[in-house]
């Protein structure tokens, strides 16, 4: 008989349970890593196809069926409801769009989804053979959901929404004459574009942000600044946000400023009296989003590229007192 | 006590039953059949002769090898008969020269014996059915899962190393009025298309199934046939006919197949629809 509780037995099992549990984990975590078969951002548009690389050749006059279900993280489709009555579908036009408007036909071996809600989904092909045969064949692919690549983008520009390269320049008064017996030294206009994608595609669709202008010179904050859509169908009305509607995947603000005259003292940018004006918009964080399928998704925090990551300096002129005649 | 008596009357009731649907024997024998029939002979010096009256040798019978003496022969039945034939076993002893000479009768003074045998139509039937519709697609995985092979992603969207899964298709080939074990052989037909890994029975179906197999042995009154194949496996199938042909059965008896079983068939065809190769999903 072995005796199973002396030492070296015991020593022997206790590495045994260690190793279970270091197997126990691999398992576990093969499972928790399971991996959707790609990842679509909100809003996006993705094109699904079979039979694109068959050797078979295209299989002409079969007939298609999509459809899209609900899925959990590791692609197995659900089946919430009581009784359970089989899997449960995604909802057309909350979940996803057809843009292509239908989801069945012949030859349909080709067929565009717009996501429009984060989540997991299944998108199913049932290929029915032509003629006589009913007999069909499902294929179907998990996709994951997320807001991952909704991307709200800020560029200096031209009013026209082309890249404007010359951020540094003089004030818009500069070499125009002052008003006589005035001491109006006029205001600039500086444009800034958004642009806003989804997986790198343009959205067409209804979206919006939130901003703060920064505006300073050598004496502080200023708040003098005035911003004014380009675009049309561009609602800046209220202070702070931006709401785009009408297929604008870029738009083009318009901030004026009044001007600072005083010394353009680039060697001590902080002096007191530098005149220069630095502006800059920043989207805030987070509140980019876009309307998909009447919710708004929202741009992930801690997105690049939501502000000028070099602001525009309106360079000041020289303070140049009325002219005096004795 | 009384579920014992219970019991044996069950069991007398079995006998009984046996007794009553018992065919194709030596007296009743099916048209085709080949019986046996003994006698065990004096201890006299003598010849035994088996004639058939009531029918035609060789039409009506034969005795199998040509051999109607001694104390056992075979008959084989050739016809059905309205009236009875008559199976007569003459014994005729054989004297001595002494004997003869002392006057012994030259008839050898037979002893006669004689069954009356009736002669039935064969309703021994080696038949095939059809287990599931005869109409009917393919099987196919649901979905399809759509294999990576290569593990890195080339095999993606392409058909050519998935799963379709195994389409499988059953014949119960039954045995009716069968005498002991009864065999057949059989062929399959498959369209002539390229079906993938088609097997019989878990056999991989190859050219020595061209001619026919024969099964032999088969002690049960049925016998189920499993045809498999790989749905898709040479890429798309094509709509075909799987047939499963019965020839040359026989029992035990010898009695060949007299297709007698109304609305049975030696052989039984499933139509099979293919299912599309449909490659994987592909998404930009």
């Amino acid at each position: 008989m072995i005796k199973l509780y002396n030492k070296e037995n015991y020593s022997l099992m206790k590495k045994l349970l260690k190793l279970s549990w270091v197997l126990a984990f691999l398992i576990a975590s093969t499972g928790a890593f399971a991996q959707a078969d790609a990842t679509h951002s909100v809003g996006s548009v993705h094109t699904f196809k079979v039979n694109t690389v068959d050797a078979d050749g295209n299989h002409t006059g079969n007939s298609y069926t999509w459809m899209v279900y609900q899925a959990d993280a590791d692609g197995n489709a659900i089946d919430a409801d009581t009784p359970k009555d089989g899997d449960d579908v995604a909802t057309l036009d909350t979940d996803y769009a057809l843009p292509g408007g239908t989801n069945t036909g012949v030859d349909l071996n080709e067929l565009p989804i717009q996501w429009l809600k984060a989540g997991d989904y299944l998108v199913e092909v049932a290929e029915n053979n032509a003629g006589t045969g009913t007999c069909s064949t499902l294929r179907r692919i998990h996709i994951s959901v997320t807001a991952g690549t909704i991307d709200l983008n800020v560029f200096a520009s031209k009013i026209d929404g082309s890249s404007e390269t010359t951020l540094t320049s003089c004030n818009d008064q500069s070499g125009k004459i002052i008003t006589r017996g005035g001491n109006d030294f006029g205001k600039s206009v500086r444009y800034f574009a958004f642009t806003m994608k989804t997986d790198s595609q343009d959205w067409t669709g209804n979206w919006g942000f939130n901003y703060t202008i920064s505006e300073t010179n050598g004496s502080g904050i200023l708040s003098s600044a005035v911003v004014e859509a380009v675009t049309a169908d561009v609602d800046a009305s209220v202070d702070g946000t931006i709401l785009v509607t009408g297929n604008h995947p870029l738009i083009v603000l318009k901030v004026t400023v009044d001007n600072t005259p005083g010394p353009s003292d680039d060697s001590h940018p902080n002096a007191a009296a530098n005149g220069n004006i630095t502006l800059n918009i920043s989207a805030t964080d987070a509140s980019p989003y876009i309307v998909a399928g009447g919710t708004n998704a929202y741009e992930l925090t801690g997105s690049a590229n939501n502000t000028l990551v070099t602001p525009y300096v309106i360079t000041a002129s020289p303070n140049t007192t009325d002219i005096s005649i004795d | 006590m009384k579920t014992l008596r219970k019991l044996l009357i069950v069991i007398v009731g079995v006998f009984v039953s046996v007794q009553v649907f018992a065919q194709n024997s030596g007296t009743n024998p099916f048209v085709g059949s080949t019986h046996d029939y003994h006698v065990d002979k004096s201890t006299l010096t003598s010849d035994l002769t088996w004639t058939v009256t009531g029918g035609t040798q060789d039409v009506d019978y034969e005795f199998v090898g040509d051999v109607n003496t001694g104390e056992d022969i075979k008959i084989k039945w050739l016809t059905a008969s309205a009236t009875p034939y008559t199976l007569q076993v003459s014994e005729v002893r054989k004297f001595t020269a002494t004997e003869i000479a002392g006057g012994a009768p030259a008839s050898g003074c037979p002893t006669i014996r004689q069954i009356s045998v009736t002669v039935e139509a064969n309703t021994f039937d080696v038949y095939a059915d059809l287990v599931t519709a005869a109409h009917d697609c393919a099987f196919v995985n649901s979905p399809v899962v759509d294999n990576d092979t290569a593990g890195d992603g080339s095999n993606l969207g392409d058909n050519s190393d998935d799963d379709f899964g195994t389409t499988t298709r059953e014949y119960l080939i039954t045995a009716v009025d069968a005498i002991g074990d009864w065999s057949y052989t059989y062929t399959l037909t498959h369209g002539g298309e390229n079906v993938g890994d088609l097997k019989v029975n878990g056999v991989v179906y190859d050219a020595s199934f061209a001619s026919g197999k024969t099964i032999t042995g088969i002690n049960t009154p049925t016998q189920t046939i499993t045809v498999t194949y790989k749905t898709n496996l040479n890429r798309q199938d094509q709509d075909f006919d799987l047939v499963f042909t019965v020839t040359g059965a026989t029992d035990s008896l010898g009695t060949s197949d007299g297709d007698a079983t109304a609305g049975k068939t030696d052989d039984a065809t499933y139509k099979v629809y293919a299912v599309p190769a449909t490659t994987g999903i592909t998404t930009d």
